[in-house]
């Protein structure tokens, strides 16, 4: 069956808590929601892409759909590493001007599902250097520390 | 099984209901006595009417209402579809059609406009003024504390399917009933009819309830019984009937006999039988021969886009099986690894079949279009189709639309000159716009002809010398001259009508066949017209291509683009900067994939190039390998990638890596802008 | 548990007739037809017919009157929608043997209701 979900890609209802995946990337920590994360897997060989733009360098297969690649330390402008025994593709689905769109997102590790509260939502958003005020949905506090939780659409079009 | 929600379905249905009702009142315009057509117009306003209200779109039942209304006028034969009859009611169609799918936009002023035109045309006297039916009064309730009723079926009820003790019990339902089955009439065993009702019954209803409501439960057999419905008075509530030796329920209990009493007899089958012939015969339905019924099933086109894409999957997986069984000397593997790939390769042939959709349904839309450019431009003009049954697949009707539409407005607009221009040509004053899809191989042609003045070559060619597309003097073939025609920018029309200059030029036309992997051609005869075919592959999903490789990377050269593979010499790999390869006396430019896709390191020696052509345009890609024929799948590339250039999709290879589909069109393209700077610098 | 054939030349009412009387247990057949519906109801024993009036190839009329002609079809309860609001067509369709009739736009659960009066468990 064909699991038709809808959801609310910009996230302005709101709710006390929302399910998210914990993602490593560099020396950053940020969350995905869950709800946009399709499956997790362990890195394929990637198709390049000529002409493409820097962060979307290549192609993958993941079961049978040719889906883009992002590489979010390109976008942020931070190191990148060689993948490690950590490195996972996290594919997540986010939409692009009204259509469902299906990419892999390069992460140096991934953590666990866990549930933020939306209680501790702050507006400002002067956290890590790499991330421009358009990139991040909002920054919520996870172990007492600062979470953001991006918005994979601003980012990745 | 998935529910599929039934106001989904009312909206896939509604707009195939538009395109029937246009058909028919386009149809009109030409046979204007026909009644069938009328009729179907008809039915077709009476579903979205009937439908729309059951799924909410309650403006689009009020409006439609107005519409069957005024035009039930012309069912019953009073008015005439007149042309500007039809021409409202095409705008009442497409305002009902907007109210459907994009209700935000409707402004209803535009729809009472549309109505006031509908009854102006149909019925003078009546203009604005909606006929709308008086509402029904309710009748008070009554005053007593009940009703004595008498019912009396007619013996035949239950052949209706009518159960007078469905009516006792809806009875109950208002209030406590006692009732009295009247038994008088039932005949003895041998005289009776099993189907007959003989019971009667008196019933005493003890509720404060209207008479109306007692009357609505017999709202269905009101025409097949006798009813006697008498107010009553408290205390006879009270004291029910002493004749009531039998018991409340009695009717109950014969309910059984009664079922089993419906069993048919045999007596009756002979006696029936003369209706049941003339009854079943069908009539005839209204609609044109060409849309006879065919079993079929309604299937979501993503659902075939799913099929498609797992189809897809099972061939390349086959791929991978045939290679393993081929490198290994298992003979029963190879049989079955035969076996699969001879499935496989029905099973694609058959879901692929499945995409293939008659072209016809494309072809009704251009009628409209015809009909009001030929209104609007002042041309009368003749609309002719052919070959509506062409089967192409089923994103490639959807992509051409659009050009098609370009191309019947050029016709119109350019090709068909003005009436006074056709009678001092001799021509008949109707112009005629032909549009036909045959096949030819694996190729579909779809042609859009007119016979109007045909292409003004000396015009093209003087508007290419004032572009400076060409030095002024310069000898070219006609047919060469034609090609600037899909030049972007490039527009012969001497005034630009509101109808072309849409910012749709022939180059636009020209890059969405050649995305589909098609071609145009251009014909004309001067004075007598032009034509335009395309000519279409018959799918999109699965192509024939050849596998290359670059560096690492593995890449798909469509097939049908192919001319031919040759070693790139050292004397061309020496000619740095010239890009130029002499093939049997010609040069054609080329362009090395490692440089174009900004491969590191060195080329490997023996380099091939692989010559492919567009039209009659050759260019070479050089790549490092040759490595075969591939079945590719065509995956699109992502909405994220829409920004990628040189490749129009992606495949998955048998290790199920995914490899890029060159583009050609923009891969020649981009060899000839090359080549030109080339050239001009050298001069 | 019921056989019930729908009858209409409109693909989103059957639909709508289905999602309502399925979960009770029915089970519904469709037809695009009157002709299509004369078929089935010959082929399968059905406990209701509800059937559209205006249809291509055989309108519900004729398929009322042909069902009725059938000996085998005798008590079958049909049922159908109209949208006319003049009693004539009502009438019609009543003389031709109809057994109730459900006005549109109509709610699942009037639908539901009626069903229930007219099949016999």
């Amino acid at each position: 069956m064909n699991p038709d979900i809808k959801h609310d890609s910009v996230g302005t209802h709101a709710a006390d808590s929302i399910q998210v995946l914990m993602v490593g990337l560099g020396d950053e920590t940020f969350a995905l929601d869950a709800g946009f994360v399709r499956e997790i897997i362990d890195p394929v060989p990637a198709t390049r892409v000529a002409g493409a733009r820097a962060f979307l360098p290549s192609v993958i297969n993941v079961r049978g759909n040719v889906i883009p690649l992002a590489d979010l330390r390109i976008r942020f402008g931070m190191q990148v590493e060689a993948d490690s025994a950590d490195t996972r593709i996290v594919v997540i689905e986010i939409d692009i001007g009204g259509d469902p769109v299906l990419v892999g997102v390069i992460a140096d590790k991934v953590y666990e599902v866990t549930e933020i509260s939306r209680a501790n939502v702050q507006q400002t958003p002067r956290v890590g250097m790499h991330w421009r005020p358009e990139f991040i949905r909002f920054i919520t506090k996870w172990r007492e520390e600062f979470v953001i939780i991006p918005n994979m659409e601003r980012i990745l079009s | 099984m998935t529910a599929v929600d039934p106001v989904e379905v009312f909206r896939q249905e509604a707009s195939e209901l538009f395109e029937a009702l246009e058909i028919a009142l386009l149809d009109l315009i030409d046979r204007p006595d026909d009644h069938d057509l009328v009729d179907s117009a008809f039915r077709a306003l009476h579903t979205i009417k009937g439908s729309g209200a059951m799924f909410g779109f309650v403006q689009v039942a009020a409006f439609t209402h107005e519409f069957e209304t005024a035009f039930d006028l012309v069912r019953k034969g009073e008015v005439k579809p007149t042309g500007d009859l039809i021409s409202v009611a095409l705008t009442a169609k497409d305002y009902i059609r907007g109210l459907i799918e994009a209700p935000e936009t409707m402004d209803s002023i535009i729809g009472d406009a549309i109505l006031d035109d509908l009854r102006r045309l149909v019925d003078p006297a009546r203009a604005a003024k909606p006929l709308a039916a008086a509402p029904a009064v309710e009748q008070p309730s009554a005053s007593g504390a009940g009703w004595q009723l008498h019912l009396e079926f007619e013996s035949h009820i239950l052949r209706n399917g009518s159960n007078p003790l469905d009516y006792l019990d809806d009875l109950r339902s208002l209030g406590s009933c006692f009732v009295v089955a009247v038994v008088d009439d039932v005949p003895t065993l041998d005289e009776l009819e099993p189907e007959y009702c003989y019971l009667k019954w008196d019933v005493t209803l003890s509720s404060a309830c209207s008479r109306a409501a007692v009357e609505d439960v017999f709202m269905f057999v009101r025409d097949e019984m006798q009813l006697r419905i008498d107010p009553i008075t408290a205390d006879r509530v009270e004291t029910p009937p002493k004749a009531a030796a039998v018991a409340p329920e009695p009717a109950r209990e014969a309910r059984p006999d009664l079922q089993l009493d419906l069993l048919p007899k045999s007596e009756t089958a002979t006696k029936e039988s003369g209706d049941t012939s003339t009854s079943e015969k069908k009539r005839d339905d209204g609609r044109r021969p060409d849309d006879r019924q065919i079993a079929t099933v309604r299937i979501p086109a993503q659902r075939l886009d799913e099929l498609m894409d797992r189809v897809g999957e099972l061939v390349i997986a086959q791929a991978r099986l045939s290679q393993l069984a081929a490198a290994g000397d298992d003979l029963s593997i190879k049989m079955i690894a035969e076996e699969i790939e001879r499935l496989a390769a029905s099973l694609r042939d058959t879901t692929m079949g499945a995409r293939m959709v008659p072209i016809g349904s494309l072809f009704s839309r251009f009628r409209r279009l015809v009909h009001d450019l030929s209104r609007d431009l002042g041309k009368p003009v003749e609309f002719v189709t052919s070959g509506e049954d062409t089967e192409l697949d089923k994103t490639m009707i959807e992509c051409l639309a659009d050009p098609l539409v370009h191309l019947i407005r050029n016709a119109i607009d350019h090709g068909i000159e003005d009436t006074a221009r056709r009678t001092a040509a001799g021509k008949t004053e109707q112009g005629r716009i032909e549009l036909t899809a045959t096949h030819s191989g694996a190729q579909v042609l779809v042609t859009v002809s007119d016979n109007g003045g045909g292409l003004d070559t000396a015009r093209i060619r003087a508007k290419a010398e004032d572009q400076g597309l060409i030095a002024p003097g310069a000898v070219m073939s006609d047919q060469d001259i034609h090609q600037f025609l899909f030049h972007p920018g490039f527009s012969t029309a001497q005034t630009v009508s509101a109808l072309s200059g849409r910012g749709v030029g022939m180059d636009v036309v020209k890059r969405t066949i050649e995305n589909m992997r098609g071609s145009i051609d251009l014909a004309t005869v001067p004075g007598q017209g032009a034509s335009v075919t395309l000519r279409l592959p018959l799918t999109l999903a699965i192509i024939e291509g050849l596998l290359i490789r670059v560096d690492e990377g593995h890449y798909i050269i469509p097939l049908s683009a192919v001319e031919e593979c040759v070693e790139l010499t050292a004397a061309d790999e020496r000619s740095r900067g010239r890009n130029f390869l002499n093939v049997r006396g010609d040069l054609v430019p080329f362009l090395r994939l490692r440089d174009l896709f900004g491969t590191p390191g060195s080329p490997e020696r023996h380099q091939k190039t692989i010559i492919i052509s567009t039209g009659d345009t050759r260019v070479g890609l050089v790549a490092d390998q040759i490595i075969g024929n591939h079945q590719t799948v065509i995956k699109s590339l992502s909405k994220l990638h829409s920004d990628v250039t040189m490749f129009s999709g992606a495949t998955i290879l048998g290790d199920g890596s995914a490899a890029l589909i060159l583009d050609i069109a923009q891969l020649v393209a981009l060899a000839q802008s090359q080549s030109e700077k080339q050239q001009n610098r050298a001069a | 548990m019921a056989n019930i054939l729908t009858v209409d030349d409109s693909p989103s009412i059957r639909q709508m007739i289905k999602l309502a009387l399925a979960p009770a247990g029915h089970t519904v057949h469709e037809a695009g037809d009157g002709a299509q519906g004369l078929e089935k109801a010959k082929s399968t024993k059905m406990d209701l017919v509800i059937t559209d009036l205006n249809m291509p190839v055989m309108s519900g009329m004729d398929l009322i009157k042909a069902l009725r002609a059938l000996p085998t079809q005798v008590g079958l309860p049909i049922v159908f929608l109209t949208t006319e609001s003049d009693d004539g067509i009502k009438q019609q369709a009543k003389s031709a043997g109809a057994t109730a009739w459900i006005t549109k736009p109509f709610k699942s659960e009037q639908l539901i209701a009626v069903v229930n009066k007219l099949v016999r468990s």
